[in-house]
């Protein structure tokens, strides 16, 4: 970077920097502003006063009991799935050193996704939340593949970047094969691979919500050896820094984190890439302060999205995951250019 | 003698750089490593400092094997200086060095006393603490260059390990880096490994020099021992006249072109 | 002070003596592979015209492609032959894009699918298609130039290419950043549009099981321009493998070279996509595949990775219709199960500089 792009910088985050509680606070706050809202938000007309009623467990409306079934899972999974892929994503990528790094490219989108296809085309008409298990599962498989193919006396994270992007274009290989001898099904197929929150009830929240509570504290008290692993791998151990196993531990964490995501609510795009990018901009390189605020964006991303696919054409829903790759994607890259990156 | 590594092999993949090397650290002194390119230098301090293990032998610190020790003891007694250094973005002075405390913090522990004191001292030692605000990469070669040695004082430990800490670097900041190193030397007593790739340098600044060459240990001792015609010759492949330097006395090692050969007489080199 | 002495290390010693491949040919080499992939070549168009609905012996071929009198011969002739060139063609134009764009890139991991460049052209066709059902030929290949040109542009600009070299991994990640982007924007559109889903198959993973004489006709003007033109960029790419700093002091013009070469890409993979959709992997495992059988001179590599290509997609196809018997699966399936494989392997033994 040249000095002026890191004086303006300075310029730009001091302000994050100097009072990062109060900045992040704030954003909490949009969050949860942004979730009332939503949760008024859908097919059918729901007033705020329902809503309230709803959260006081007051379901004597038909609309807050409509409140209660369908929108507060979703919103609640807005929060899950958006820190889930955000934190993930923070860690791929204080882990493979590179901005681009994301839960999917160690493998962990496309094995769940070809698993759960697997699943969903063997066993016709099976309900979406039957099939979280098995892409949980297919998830883990697929990083523990890439980890294995990368391992060569150790896992470099070039490897690691390199080998996950291969191994994912062989199960999506692998997923566009099934496709293929299953034409039947492709399209419902191909909107549980591109994810939305859709139909998601409390179950879902149950099946990732301990992931969440247990890794993502556990990834902030571990923030300073990401930190100190973003200096190079010989420094690292010069510092004390069990390199592979931390490597492998904090992997494993970002993992599990994504494939518990990617279960519940099919392949969300760009959250995990871009949330990241977004803290770091704000609020500096430091991870311990990055994560929290990574957290929040995925979660706001997440909200946006869903609100959007939501509201923008009643009665028909757009999936999530389409909104996220639409207006997530055109505007990483119009980020990344204009920085000169 | 803390530092030592004992008949080691030392191998990339499948491929053997050095066999049965033994090098024994002297405490409180500066050491050089020097050798043409491939003659093993860097692996034999990477296999030092516990960043690549032995295929056989040992490498002991303070009388236990390096390997057995957990990292982060290690990094308590003996700080590294890799030559390929990443400098995250936009961080400052004080943030970097900061790093050095982490073999002393566990994930909870807030800042103490002596870590504050630590980063204070190193930033003061290398001259640092007025660019303590600026961001690393804004600054000079040689600047940078303090900056990550504060960075490894701020470990404070007795021995640091330098793969390579000037090549890359103009002159001026050459010396500056060297003569920081020597005066840690010189006033705190820290011994002080490095590898270096001018002999020019190494005789200067070097208490004990180890040459190398195709993975083994050709000879050691102090510049006045090592630096003769005929090492000169087995080891880099060029006949040079070794004299005195004007000011130092140390030796100075000048190598000749094709046509001055026969004219210097070589006989008289100063071993 | 004295200047220092011996060598001074070369920054990144490893990694230049792996982008400077060494150029070496071997003569009697290169004649057995060509001739060697000639009879595959030939086996193969023979399997090919042979196998279907109807089998057809392969005596009864010769007659059937030059006098098509009867029903079966009509089949051959107005079915299988454009199949079977049209892989040809496909597969030439893929593998030919492929080893441009790892010379143009100075990347061992470049290739269209990576960098984006197939799904930028598949994303405009079908938004193209969708707008305006009727549309095919000459505006789509044009409108598929356009979308390659963007994507790979849009993937240079990503990975940092206005700062040197840019590293296989960098490359890869803003690739396939660029990709899923567009894959998704895709199946946005294959999602929405009451498409069957044998064209939704068709878009997503490419194939020649459609072909018919007009696809031909569209596709070949442009193959053999982009042919032409990077055959006559054989040894101006050799210079390129030297280094930018090499070639440019031995009176390469480095810089119209690039341009050139891209833009041949986008032409050969463009029209490639627009009329067969993204078959896969071809532009990344023929070159390297040769590149292990004759080395790397683009003089040798060019024209093989032509009948390689050719050959790959030829029995790709083959395999497909084996796969769900009777009915057919577009070729992209078998060279992704293929590919994936060797891509895996490839990204596996890239050196690791750090």
């Amino acid at each position: 970077m040249t000095s002026t792009i890191v004086a303006q910088n300075i310029r730009r985050t001091s302000l994050a920097r100097r009072h990062p509680a109060i900045l992040m606070g704030s954003l909490g706050v949009l969050a949860l502003v942004l979730s009332f809202y939503g949760l008024s938000v859908g097919a059918t007309e729901v007033s705020l006063g329902d809503v309230l009623r709803a959260l006081v467990g007051d379901t004597s409306t038909q609309a807050s009991q409509i409140v209660i079934d369908f929108q507060l899972p979703r919103v609640l999974l807005c929060w899950l799935v958006g820190t889930a892929l955000a934190v993930s994503g923070a860690v791929m990528q204080g882990v493979i050193r590179n901005p681009l790094a994301a839960p999917d490219i160690i493998g962990v989108t496309k094995g769940s996704g070809f698993a759960g296809m697997l699943l969903l085309l063997a066993i016709p008409g099976l309900p979406v939340v039957a099939v979280v298990p098995a892409a949980f599962v297919g998830g883990l498989v697929a990083a523990g593949i890439v980890y294995l193919c990368a391992y060569r006396g150790g896992a470099s994270p070039i490897r690691i970047a390199l080998v996950g992007i291969a191994v994912s274009a062989a199960f999506e290989a692998g997923i566009r094969f099934l496709l293929v001898r299953n034409p039947l099904d492709v399209s419902a197929a191909l909107i549980w691979l591109t994810g939305s929150l859709f139909g998601r009830s409390m179950t879902s929240v149950l099946e990732i919500l301990p992931w969440v509570l247990v890794l993502v504290p556990l990834i902030i008290v571990w923030a300073r050896k990401l930190d100190v692993l973003g200096l190079g791998d010989d420094l690292a151990a010069g510092l004390g820094e069990p390199v592979e196993r931390t490597r492998r531990m904090l992997l494993f964490f970002a993992v599990v984190l994504a494939a518990s995501a990617v279960a519940v609510s099919g392949t969300i795009g760009f959250v995990g890439l871009i949330a990241p990018h977004m803290a770091r901009r704000v609020f500096g390189g430091k991870h311990f302060a990055s994560i929290p605020a990574a957290a929040l964006f995925g979660v706001l991303l997440m909200l946006i999205a869903d609100m959007l696919g939501r509201g923008l054409a009643p009665p028909l829903e757009i999936p999530a995951g389409l909104v996220t790759a639409v207006v997530g994607g055109p505007y990483f890259l119009y980020l990344l250019v204009k920085t000169g990156k | 003698m803390r530092l030592q590594a004992q008949g080691v092999q030392l191998a990339y993949d499948r491929t053997v750089i050095a066999n049965d090397l033994t090098l024994t650290i002297p405490d409180g002194k500066v050491s050089v490593l020097i050798g043409p390119n491939g003659s093993g230098k860097s692996t034999a301090l990477r296999a030092l400092a516990r960043l690549l293990p032995p295929a056989k032998g040992s490498v002991i610190l303070d009388g236990k094997s390096i390997q057995d020790t957990p990292t982060k003891e290690v990094a308590r007694l003996l700080a590294i200086l890799p030559q390929v250094l990443v400098t995250p973005e936009s961080i400052s002075v004080e943030d970097l060095v900061w790093f050095g405390r982490h073999p002393h913090r566990t994930s909870l522990k807030v800042p103490s006393a002596a870590d504050k004191e630590a980063v204070e001292w190193a930033l003061s030692v290398t001259s640092t603490a007025e660019l303590r605000h600026q961001h690393v990469d804004q600054l000079s070669g040689g600047q940078r260059q303090r900056v990550w040695i504060a960075l490894c004082l701020a470990q404070g430990t007795d021995l640091i390990l330098l793969d390579e800490p000037t090549t890359y670097l103009d002159v001026a900041y050459q010396l500056e880096v060297l003569d920081l190193l020597h005066q840690l030397n010189q006033e705190q007593g820290k011994t002080v490994v490095m590898v270096l790739h001018d002999f020019n340098m190494a005789a200067e600044y070097a208490d004990h020099v180890f040459v190398m060459k195709s993975g083994a240990l050709v000879t050691e001792g102090a510049p006045e021992d090592v630096f003769t015609y005929d090492i000169i010759r087995e080891v880099f492949g060029v006949d040079a006249k070794v004299i005195p330097h004007p000011v130092s006395g140390k030796p100075m090692c000048i190598p000749l072109r094709a046509g001055l050969r026969n004219r210097a007489n070589l006989a008289v080199a100063t071993g | 002070m004295s200047a220092s002495t011996g060598t001074l290390p070369k920054p990144a010693d490893s990694a230049d003596a792996q982008r400077r491949p060494r150029i070496t040919t071997n003569r009697q080499r290169v004649t057995w592979v060509t001739a060697a992939m000639l009879v595959v070549l030939v086996v193969g168009i023979g399997w090919s015209l042979s196998i279907g609905s109807s089998h057809i012996d392969l005596t009864q071929l010769p007659s059937a492609i030059f006098r098509a009198r009867t029903t079966d011969e009509l089949i051959v002739q107005s079915i299988r032959l454009p199949r079977v060139v049209l892989a040809l063609c496909v597969g030439a134009a893929l593998a030919v894009a492929g080893a441009l764009m790892q010379a143009v890139a100075a990347n061992p991991l470049a290739a269209p699918e990576i960098m984006g460049v197939n799904a930028g052209a598949v994303l405009v066709v079908v938004l193209a298609v969708t707008v305006v059902p009727s549309l095919s030929g000459a505006p789509t290949i044009l409108l598929a130039f356009g979308g390659a040109a963007a994507a790979g542009v849009s993937v240079m600009l990503l990975a940092g290419s206005g700062r040197g070299r840019v590293s296989p991994v960098r490359l890869a990640l803003a690739g396939v950043t660029a990709s899923s982007l567009l894959i998704s924007l895709t199946q946005v559109l294959i999602i929405f549009d009451e498409n069957s889903t044998d064209s939704v198959l068709f878009w997503l993973v490419g194939g020649v099981n459609y072909a018919g004489w007009h696809d031909v006709r569209i596709l070949l003007p442009w193959l053999v321009l982009g042919l032409v033109g990077a055959f006559a960029m054989a040894r101006p790419l050799n210079l390129l493998a030297l280094g930018d700093d090499m070639a440019r002091g031995l009176g390469q013009n480095v810089e119209r070279t690039r341009l050139l070469g891209s833009a041949l890409v986008i032409v050969l993979c463009g029209a490639a996509v627009s009329v067969a959709g993204p078959v896969a992997f071809i532009g990344l495992i023929v070159p390297h595949i040769v590149r292990r059988l004759v080395g790397s001179s683009y003089v040798v590599l060019l024209p093989l990775c032509a009948l390689g290509g050719g050959a790959l997609v030829l029995y790709a196809d083959i395999v497909s219709r084996y796969v769900k018997p009777p009915f057919e699966v577009p070729a992209g399936v078998v060279t992704a199960l293929i590919g994936a494989p060797i891509f895996v392997y490839l990204a596996r033994r890239q050196k690791v500089t750090s």
